[in-house]
């Protein structure tokens, strides 16, 4: 990830508050809950 | 200080086609700031983006200028006393990093009544974008309006993150069938409206409501939409079942699904109080769900269903 989109998700994550979640990376997570 | 809006049917060619643009429910007010975008002979030196004479090159230069405070390249998360339209010009625009947060802003394509992918303002046509999203916005009173979207990776096509009161309407939104995963995907839909947009060829969902902590479909709706995919076992309008829902529509959408046995036209997952399906016609292969609702049939209304062959009229759907 270049340096202009790690400032886009940091502007991100200074206005929500909160970190930003990569859609790919929660939708992995989410698969491997429901495999347990 | 950029120009409004004021007065814009009395302006020249060029804004007369704007101007049919709000006869089409395009979002434009008087008195909002209007900042110009045109790839083909813009520059991102022309700070303000203030004429067609004088526009930006890029979306990224001119989403800045309208989220910027007042007098200042200092970026404002707090202002709402604002409305700026973002104008862009028909053309290919292959910015990656069109991730974005702020307050009451418009991104409107004013290319023709319908997008194309090369008959008015195309996102991404490339398909440079490979991680988060070829459009993300963020924040609140924002839209996305009148563009053609193209996505051919593992990720959604447009993302709606947080925020609320937002609006993605008649836009074309294009995925290439094996990676995009969804068309729109929505992390919170609290007064917000996706409505009039047409989706093709997601591979995990056309439109996808992610729940979670905090997560809304209230107050808003999903309507009028035409969502088509040949790939196997996908999901036209999927809603998360951590989604809070009451006060909702998914109505008037059209929904065809061609491959497989384990489509679904439209899932709702949660068990709140709503979203209400009607009145939408949803097609999909036989033995395929056209629509299922885990808060019960008493949230189905109207809907016309036909899976291969066999068709209902309306509204017998799995609860």
């Amino acid at each position: 990830m270049d340096e202009k989109a790690k400032k886009r998700l940091q502007e991100i994550e200074e206005h929500t508050g909160k970190p930003f979640e990569e859609p790919k990376k929660k939708e992995e997570e989410k698969a491997k809950g429901k495999k347990g | 200080m950029a120009k409004s809006i004021t007065g814009i049917h009395a302006a020249t060619s060029f804004a007369d086609r704007i101007a049919d643009k709000a006869i089409n429910n395009v979002s434009l007010w008087p008195g909002a700031t209007i900042v110009h975008v045109d790839q083909a002979v813009g520059s991102d030196a022309n700070t303000g983006g203030l004429t067609w004479e004088k526009p930006y090159a890029t979306l990224d230069a001119a989403i800045d200028f309208a989220r910027y405070q007042f007098g200042t390249t200092t970026i404002s998360y707090t202002d709402k006393n604002r409305r700026f339209v973002v104008l862009v010009k028909p053309g290919h625009y292959n910015e990656t990093s069109l991730w974005w947060s702020g307050y009451n802003l418009s991104v409107i394509g004013c290319g023709p009544a319908v997008p194309g992918k090369d008959y008015g303002v195309s996102i991404n046509y490339d398909g440079g974008e490979t991680s988060t999203a070829a459009f993300l916005m963020s924040g609140s009173g924002n839209s996305l309006e009148n563009v053609h979207v193209y996505c051919d990776a593992a990720i959604p096509a447009v993302y709606l993150y947080n925020g609320d009161n937002n609006l993605i309407r008649n836009c074309v939104i294009e995925a290439d069938g094996t990676n995009c995963t969804y068309g729109i995907k929505a992390d919170s839909v609290k007064g917000s409206r996706i409505e009039g947009n047409v989706i093709q060829n997601t591979a995990t969902a056309g439109i996808y409501l992610d729940g979670g902590a905090d997560r809304y479909f209230i107050e808003g709706w999903i309507r009028n939409n035409h969502i088509h995919s040949n790939v196997a076992n996908t999901t036209g309008i999927l809603v998360d079942v951590d989604m809070l829902s009451y006060n909702a529509w998914i109505d008037h959408n059209f929904v065809s699904l061609t491959n497989g046995a384990s489509c679904k036209g439209i899932d709702v997952n949660t068990t709140s109080l709503g979203p209400c399906v009607t009145d939408n016609y949803v097609s999909v292969p036989s033995s395929a769900t056209p629509i299922e609702h885990a808060g019960g049939d008493q949230f189905l209304m109207g809907n016309h269903t036909a899976a291969g062959t066999t068709n209902a009229d309306p509204n017998p759907a799995a609860g």
